[in-house]
């Protein structure tokens, strides 16, 4: 089995805060990844360690077999994934296309090879339109599908994507699957964070899911399924139970 | 760092600085493209201008006046360094390292492509060239003892853009929090004003001290010379002094600050005193190695993730048991007669208020005005009677609101854009939006106004009533400038680039219009006056004992004001109905 994440005991304290407990993340090569999880318990941290944005507390932690810690190692790592942060880094004043073009040369790619994969990025994302646009005049879901496309270009062997589908609309969700699926089914890797189980339940091979810091379930799909819906064992790993009975106190008297 | 990626971060700032001018309209990329005309145009002139100055009058001068020369230079540099931090703090979209760690760059090419941004900055340029210019001139014009002046001259600017850059990399790593961010604005702001102001300070404090001083120094000889030439001999001794007095300290500052060395080191050079400014230079090179060390590592440990907002931490950190303090009971104020609604905008307006760096820069400029030339007024005092201390209170107290507050009460809904959609949703009458919004800023403004004329009074003492009549008048003022700025607010809001107080582009008529009415504004103000004048015409004629007029007319006039705003409060909340769509989408939609 060769692993494109490995983690071992990962931690990130916050002061006496631990929002990344002892993670132990295995990801294997040619996976469509899901990590669940509910706000605020550590995915886009694990994320932000993970792609070199954030240092860890302790622990370890090997992506595409390299030390993320290891400063020469991490450059490599770099060279190598691809991105879609939480705050999506992108400069307000610029176009999508001079954005893209940034991205294409400081990965070192050819000018042409640049322009022809910008070219079927703002097709197929549906950005062709806006491309003159500067990103501060974007809307969430263009900004967001302008962070894909920036995290595509470089054709990477691991995509790490921070909500990817959160704002986008539903034609664009429907692109964006679509090439992610291609994108895994050539042997890629893909290691998303989301809110939205549908999406996960409908894309993803393997899924983990991360409850106050602490790895709860690491499995593929089918394996959970098995002993029920995703939502049942997401509900039942994070504790969500209890919260459900709760009620709001007015809601049964007559609205005044 | 390959070069190629070298090349596109500075394609990158290029890029971005040209889309960041075109945004704001052709007419400011013009102004650019001059701007930078002009500056490519200061840097050769001071190049030129440095040597001249080298070869020709500088160089027949006493180290003195090289010293002071210098000096100014370096107080440029430092006053445009300045400028620079506060406009890289202002940028959004500043060349932050955070946008670029998961690109693959080297930490160590990240440093150079921003220590490389540092140096090219238009202060370096122009300053610079103007050192090389005067120390190629001395060193040509004097030899030898001008010779160390180029690596002295070198040496500064190394351990000063090393400073600035690691200053900027300090910022870079606090202002990762949005709100720190702001607070930081504020305070590099206030930094800013005060050293604007010091010079003035010093100025007026030296000729407030002039007599004390002369005295102290003149001596018998000097005073038969000043006796026999007469006022003007007496004027250019005095003059002289003055340069002597200036110099020593001038002098002595630039010793002991490591700013002031490159000059100190270049008078003592050509004072042939080798040591001293041997000493210098490699002060000035160790500083400047240390500090690139320093910046270095804040780099690496920006690169490797050692930096992140902690106010995410503290989000997601389990909450703490809810606590009744005062900030919660702000919350439930309570207000009589049925004001509850403007009671509640009025709270979380002063709450807001209470939280945002803009209002903490609005208090801390007039209060550091008022300690500066205060203190400065107060050794100048001269007598001015009860009624023209009266008068000084009142316009006092006037110029205190338009220095602070008045800012934000001809603005108030483009300052809190989100709050304001939040009064659009809410079935409010809008009199109770703009009541709430004017009583949230009442305690800052009368805060202010009541400190400007407590000073009046410590200045010059005020009678009782006059002083009781003037604290009344602060009603009556905010009340007109109430109605003032609830009408600039509904008719001519003004764009405000988030999380600033800066004006958003493309509105240059807009404020031009807005800025001559505010000073439009101070036409009713100056009517506030009549109870005042009355009291003085009395007081001519003989009457004054009868009553105190200024004090019962001024309490008349605040009570015709009250009612005034009340049915003028009505005619602008039907007038903010009407328009509030129109508001949002000005400040709100396009400042989005």
């Amino acid at each position: 089995m060769t692993l494109a994440i490995r983690t071992t005991a990962l931690c990130r304290y916050f002061n006496e805060f631990r929002a990344v407990d002892r993670l132990e993340l295995q990801v294997e090569r040619g996976t469509f990844y899901g990590f669940l999880g509910p706000n605020g318990a550590g995915k886009s941290t694990t994320i932000k360690m993970l792609t070199g944005l954030l240092a860890a507390s302790s622990g370890h932690a090997r992506v595409l077999g390299l030390d993320i810690l290891d400063s020469g190692e991490a450059l490599e790592i770099k060279r190598r994934i691809g991105v879609v942060p939480e705050d999506l880094a992108l400069f307000d004043h610029l176009t999508a296309r001079e954005h893209l073009t940034f991205i294409g040369r400081m990965h070192l790619m050819p000018r042409d090879t640049i322009a022809r994969r910008i070219d079927e990025l703002l097709a197929l994302l549906g950005l062709e339109q806006d491309e003159r646009k500067l990103t501060l005049e974007y809307s969430h879901g263009m900004k967001k599908k302008l962070a894909l496309a920036a995290a595509l270009l470089p054709n990477p062997d691991l995509l790490f994507l921070d909500e990817p589908f959160e704002g986008v609309d539903a034609v664009t969700s429907r692109v964006i699957r679509d090439t992610l699926a291609g994108y895994v089914r050539r042997g890629s890797t893909v290691f998303l964070t989301s809110h939205v189980l549908e999406v996960v339940e409908r894309l993803c091979t393997h899924v983990g899911i991360i409850a106050k810091g602490r790895l709860v379930v690491q499995s593929a799909l089918d394996d959970i399924r098995r002993g029920g819906s995703l939502e049942q064992c997401f509900l039942e790993q994070v504790g969500a139970d209890s919260d459900a009975a709760q009620t709001l106190s007015w809601l049964d008297e007559t609205s005044s | 760092m390959i070069a190629a990626q070298l090349r596109t971060l500075l394609w990158l700032r290029g890029r971005l600085l040209l889309n960041h001018t075109r945004r704001h309209g052709k007419a400011s990329l013009v102004i650019y493209v001059v701007f930078q005309l002009i500056a490519a145009g200061c840097a050769v002139a001071a190049l030129v201008t440095g040597y001249l100055l080298g070869r020709g009058p500088l160089a027949h001068q006493p180290p003195g006046a090289v010293l002071l020369t210098i000096v100014g230079v370096t107080a440029f540099y430092l006053l445009f360094a300045l400028v620079g931090l506060l406009s890289d703090l202002q940028q959004s979209d500043a060349l932050s390292l955070r946008r670029l760690l998961h690109l693959p760059m080297t930490a160590r090419g990240a440093f150079l492509v921003n220590y490389a941004v540092t140096c090219l900055g238009l202060n370096t340029l122009v300053c610079g060239g103007a050192m090389l210019g005067l120390s190629l001139g001395l060193w040509l014009e004097v030899g030898t003892a001008a010779a160390l002046l180029l690596p002295l001259s070198g040496a500064f600017f190394v351990m000063m853009t090393a400073l600035v850059h690691q200053f900027r990399g300090w910022l870079a790593s606090m202002v990762i929090s949005p709100r720190r961010r702001q607070t930081l604005t504020v305070i590099v702001s206030g930094v800013f004003i005060v050293i604007l102001m010091l010079p003035s300070a010093w100025v007026s404090l030296n000729k407030a001290r002039r007599p004390e001083a002369v005295a102290q120094q003149s001596n018998a000889g000097a005073e038969r010379v000043q006796r026999e030439a007469g006022p003007d001999r007496h004027r250019r001794r005095m003059s002289a002094e003055d340069i002597f007095v200036l110099q020593a300290r001038v002098r002595l500052a630039t010793a002991i600050l490591p700013p002031g060395w490159l000059a100190y080191g270049a008078a003592s050079s050509m004072e042939r005193r080798v040591v001293p400014a041997l000493g210098c230079l490699s002060g000035m090179i160790l500083i400047g190695l240390w500090s690139l060390g320093r910046s270095y590592r804040t780099t690496l440990r920006m690169y490797q993730g050692h930096f992140i907002a902690t106010p995410d931490a503290r989000a997601t950190s389990p909450t703490p048991a809810p606590r009744r303090d005062h900030r919660e009971r702000s919350w439930n104020w309570r207000f009589p007669v049925g004001l509850e609604p403007a009671a509640g905008v009025a709270a979380a307006s002063f709450r807001i208020l209470l939280r945002r760096p803009e209002m903490k820069l609005t208090l801390l400029v007039p209060l550091m005005m008022l300690v500066l030339f205060g203190g400065m007024a107060r050794l100048r005092e001269a007598a001015i009677g009860d009624y023209g201390g009266a008068l000084r209170a009142m316009v006092g107290a006037a110029f205190m609101l338009l220095m602070s507050v008045l800012y934000l009460m001809t603005n108030q809904f483009a300052f809190d854009r989100a709050g304001f959609r939040a009064f659009v949703l809410a079935p409010l009458r809008r009199r109770e939006v703009l009541l709430g919004k004017n009583l949230a800023l009442f305690p800052f403004a009368a805060a202010l106004m009541l400190l400007a004329v407590g000073f009046c009074h410590w200045l010059a003492p005020l009678r009782l009533d006059h002083l009781a009549a003037v604290c009344v008048n602060i009603v009556a003022i905010y009340l007109v400038n109430c109605m003032i700025g609830n009408a600039l607010s509904i008719g001519l809001p003004v764009i405000v680039k988030t999380g600033t107080a800066m004006p958003g582009p493309g509105q240059t008529l807009r404020l031009v219009v807005r800025f001559l009415l505010t000073l439009a504004s101070w036409l009713p103000l100056t009517l506030l006056l009549w109870p005042l004048a009355l009291e003085f015409l009395l007081q001519l004629g003989g009457r004054t004992e009868v009553f105190p007029a200024f004090l019962v007319f001024s309490l008349l006039q605040t009570a015709g004001l009250l009612w005034l705003y009340h049915v003028i409060l009505d005619q602008q909340g039907e007038w903010l109905l009407r328009t509030e769509q129109q508001i949002l989408t000005i400040v709100a939609t396009a400042a989005d």
